[in-house]
Formats: structure tokens, sequence, C-alpha cells
């Protein structure tokens, strides 16, 4: 009798594993085939998205800022302040509509071609944030000149003031004629630009140093 | 003219001086300066020196007060553009590599997905 109960114990056992077996088998054949794939891809479109969002994102902050340098850019004209508030404006427009585009996007080719035009965009951003960078600088080594100058009679000082001046004026005049198309082969010219900079500033602190030595002499 | 005519003119001049007078014949005004010159003297008496002397102090300490805070305000003004100016040289620092960083800037990746 006992061995009759183990046996049908045993049965019923391997019957249950059985059908659990069979039962997981058939879920599993009820997954569409492709599926894993289509899962995978929108993983990989999900992660796309959120590269190029962050990377326009990040252009549209920093040219968002750039306006409010502009405005308080005391030394270059109305004409060409206005000139460079409307490229900037444009650019943050663009940005922002190719950004809804991607994150709507749906298909994996219209998001490559999104992306692709993100990296190609760069050109614009690349070259409107060199020159916004260097006008803000040479504005304010203007700015000092123009505070420093009546402080000296000494010549040698003033003439250190008007170079650094007319330094500061020639990289704004440079990079304002630059274009987008041009971007990056006339980094070169924003380089020169920077480096004009950088000798203007050398010479307002060799000027200061002149002025201060001359008020402390008795 | 004859020179009954000339008698009763001279007559006529004398008692126009006599009538008006001549100011060193009269004694009013000696007495009139006496009494404002002993008045003031009385006054200056009275007030130990006087508020006069001491307006023209004040007047004087207020000028000179007025000059020392002037100079006082030249000389804060100089050395606060002076500041301002050392800042501002100072301030070119984050000029200069914000211009560094913009011309190194790379965008971000973001064709590496694929």
């Amino acid at each position: 009798m006992k061995k009759n109960n183990l046996i049908i114990s045993i049965l019923i056992f391997f019957g249950i594993i059985f059908s659990v077996s069979v039962f997981a088998k058939n879920n599993i054949a009820e997954v569409p085939a492709g599926s894993e794939n289509t899962t995978a891809q929108a993983v990989l479109m999900a992660k796309q998205k959120d590269k190029a969002v962050q990377e326009v994102d990040r252009r549209i902050a920093f040219l968002n800022e750039a306006i409010e340098k502009i405005q308080i850019t005391k030394k270059i004209n109305t004409d060409q302040k206005n000139a460079l508030i409307i490229q900037v404006q444009n650019e943050i427009t663009f940005l922002q509509q190719l950004k809804e585009k991607i994150k709507a996007d749906t298909d994996k080719t219209t998001l490559l071609e999104d992306r692709k035009l993100v990296v190609q965009r760069y050109k614009v951003f690349g070259l409107l944030q060199s020159e916004i960078a260097i006008i803000a600088y040479a504005d304010k080594i203007l700015n000092i000149a123009d505070l420093m100058d009546p402080q000296t009679t000494n010549t040698e000082a003033k003439n250190k003031i008007a170079d650094a001046k007319s330094k500061a004026q020639k990289a704004i005049s440079d990079i304002l004629v630059l274009t987008f198309d041009g971007f990056p082969q006339n980094k070169s010219v924003l380089k020169a630009s920077k480096d004009l900079l950088t000798s203007a500033r050398q010479e307002l602190n060799e000027a200061r140093v002149i002025i201060k030595q001359g008020t402390t002499q008795p | 003219m004859g020179y009954g005519d000339v008698n009763k003119y001279m007559e006529n001049q004398t008692s126009v001086n006599g009538q008006f007078g001549s100011f060193q014949n009269k004694k009013w005004p000696w007495i009139v300066g006496a009494v404002a010159v002993v008045g003031i003297l009385i006054y200056f008496v009275i007030d130990g020196g006087g508020s006069l002397v001491n307006n023209w102090s004040s007047i004087t300490e207020f000028q000179n007060t007025n000059l020392n805070q002037t100079n006082q305000t030249n000389s804060n003004n100089s050395s606060t553009e002076n500041k301002d100016i050392d800042n501002l040289l100072n301030q070119l620092d984050l000029e200069e590599s914000r211009v560094n960083q913009s011309l190194n800037d790379t965008p971000i990746d973001i064709m590496t997905d694929d």
C-alpha cells in the first residue's frame, strides 16, 4: 500500500512539473517574433533622443545668456548689436523647433536625419559662442581703457592704453565679418583675435603699473 | 544887474548856507557817529568777543570742514576708482577663460549610439 502511494506521489510530482513546463513554453511562444528587436530599438531611440535633446538644451542655455551679454555691451554699435541678437534669436528658435521634432520622432530614419542636423548645425553655435565671448572680453578691455586714460598724463602709459584700445577694436571688427559656413576653418581668426585681446590686456596691466608708480612718487 | 542886485544875491546865498549849513559847522553828525561807535563798543564788551566773531569762526570752521569733506570725498572717490579698476582688470581672467572655453568647446557626441 505504502509502495503504491509513493508511486502515485512521484507520478503527481512529475505531472505537475510537466504541466508547468508546457504552460511556460506556450507563453513564450505567444510573444511575437521580432518583439525583442523592437524593444531594443525603442530603448536605443530613447537614448539617442536624450543625447540629442541634451546637446540642443546646452546650446539654447548658452544662447539665452548670450543675448543679455550682447545687450550690455557698450563698444559695438547698435546695428552690430541688433544683427548679433537677431542671429542668436533665430538660432534659439531653430533649436527649439528641432528639439520638439526630435522628441516627437517615432521613425528611426527621421530621428537619424534630425540628429545629423544637430551635428551639422554646430557651426552656427560654434561661431556665435566664440564671437560673443570675444566681444564681451574686448568690450571690458575698452571700458577699462576709457577709465584709465584720464587718470594719467604719462606718455608711456597713454600709449599703452591707446594700443590696448586699438587691439580690442581690431579683434571685434575681425570677428564680426566671419560667416557660419566658414566655421570651423575660421577658428584661426577667432584665435588670432583672442591673442590680440591677451596682448591688449597685458598693455593695460603695464599701463596700470606705470600709473601707480607715478602716483606713489613724491 | 546893478550893484544893489549883487548885494541881494549875496544875501540870498548867505541865507541858503544858513538854512542847510555846511557839514563842518553842524554837530549832529558827530553825535550820531559817537553814539554808534559807543554802541558798537558796548555790544562787543557785553557779547564777550561778540557773536560776530563767533559767527565768523563758525563760517571759517564750516568752510574748512566742507573743504576737508570735499578733499576726503575726492580722495575716497579716487581710491574707489582705483580699486574698481584693479577689480575690473582682475575680472579679465574670467573673460579670457570664457574665450578659451568657447574656442575649445566640443559638442556632445550624439552619433556613437548607432
